[in-house]
């Protein structure tokens, strides 16, 4: 099961890598340096997905002290830790040429560096009680308190004066983007949404196998 | 028509490509440490951490 699912996962990033590269159009504004936007705007919508499995388990940890919760939060956080580093890495390169800077404090980018702080924390606050439980209930609060950002930073750029251009997709009104960008978008999108759902899945069940190992 | 820039989507893209490589091989190197007595007792704080 495991394997058939990085298998698949494995398949939907060669896919989205011919889509990003071979099919989609080269953009008329930007060049061709937009095909970074390829993996920049899908990692978010990963990272966005992971943060909001923290919140559902990290609520249900909370509630049920179930452990297998805590593992889905905790694998999960590394996950959208994981793509959120890509997303901001990936907009700082795409950043130079386009804007001519790597970074600005826009509303935007500063919100989304902020979120992957929050995340961070909770990967850390883990480490910083020997009471394994106890580290469990301080991360999950952190994590039901990242994931309450999420609206802020997607919607960051309506509330405020921002030099990110608004959100390609989940917003008020038509996509912003052309059809064929739009798709290849949402191809790229599941490739690495399936890619998310692997790791998280096998993060998963190292941690379950350890727990078991040492119960 | 602005210029291409390739320099910086192989930069970007080498980033994607060596942070989630990176992270497909962790987990693989923490599955089989699992399986491995030896390196069971070592790992096991990273683990869970």
């Amino acid at each position: 099961m495991m394997r058939s699912l990085g298998i698949v996962a494995a398949l939907g990033v060669v896919v989205a890598g011919i889509v990003a590269f071979g099919l989609a159009p080269r953009e008329v504004t930007q060049g061709n340096v937009q095909r970074i936007m390829y993996v920049h705007v899908p990692a978010i919508g990963v990272a966005y997905l992971a943060f909001i499995l923290v919140f559902v388990a990290s609520i249900t940890y909370l509630w049920t002290r179930a452990p297998e919760a805590d593992h889905i939060a905790h694998a999960a956080t590394e996950v959208g830790v994981l793509f959120l580093g890509v997303n901001i890495a990936t907009g700082a390169i795409w950043g130079k040429p386009t804007w001519g800077t790597w970074w600005t404090w826009d509303a935007r980018l500063t919100s989304a560096a902020i979120l992957f702080v929050v995340f961070v924390g909770y990967l850390l606050v883990r480490r910083m009680t020997d009471d394994h439980e106890r580290g469990a209930r301080f991360a999950a609060v952190v994590g039901i308190v990242g994931a309450l950002n999420i609206p802020l930073v997607h919607f960051s750029v309506y509330w405020w004066r921002a030099l990110h251009q608004p959100p390609t997709f989940l917003k008020p009104g038509p996509a912003a983007a052309s059809a064929s960008i739009g798709w290849s978008l949402l191809v790229c999108f599941a490739g690495l949404a399936l890619l998310g759902a692997y790791f998280v899945t096998k993060r998963y069940a190292v941690l379950r196998a350890h727990q078991q190992a040492s119960a | 028509m602005s210029a291409d820039h390739w320099g910086f989507v192989v930069a970007a893209y080498g980033v994607a490509i060596l942070a989630l490589g990176g992270y497909w091989r962790r987990l693989v190197h923490l599955e089989r440490s699992l399986k491995t007595p030896m390196l069971r007792a070592t790992r096991r704080r990273s683990l869970t951490r």
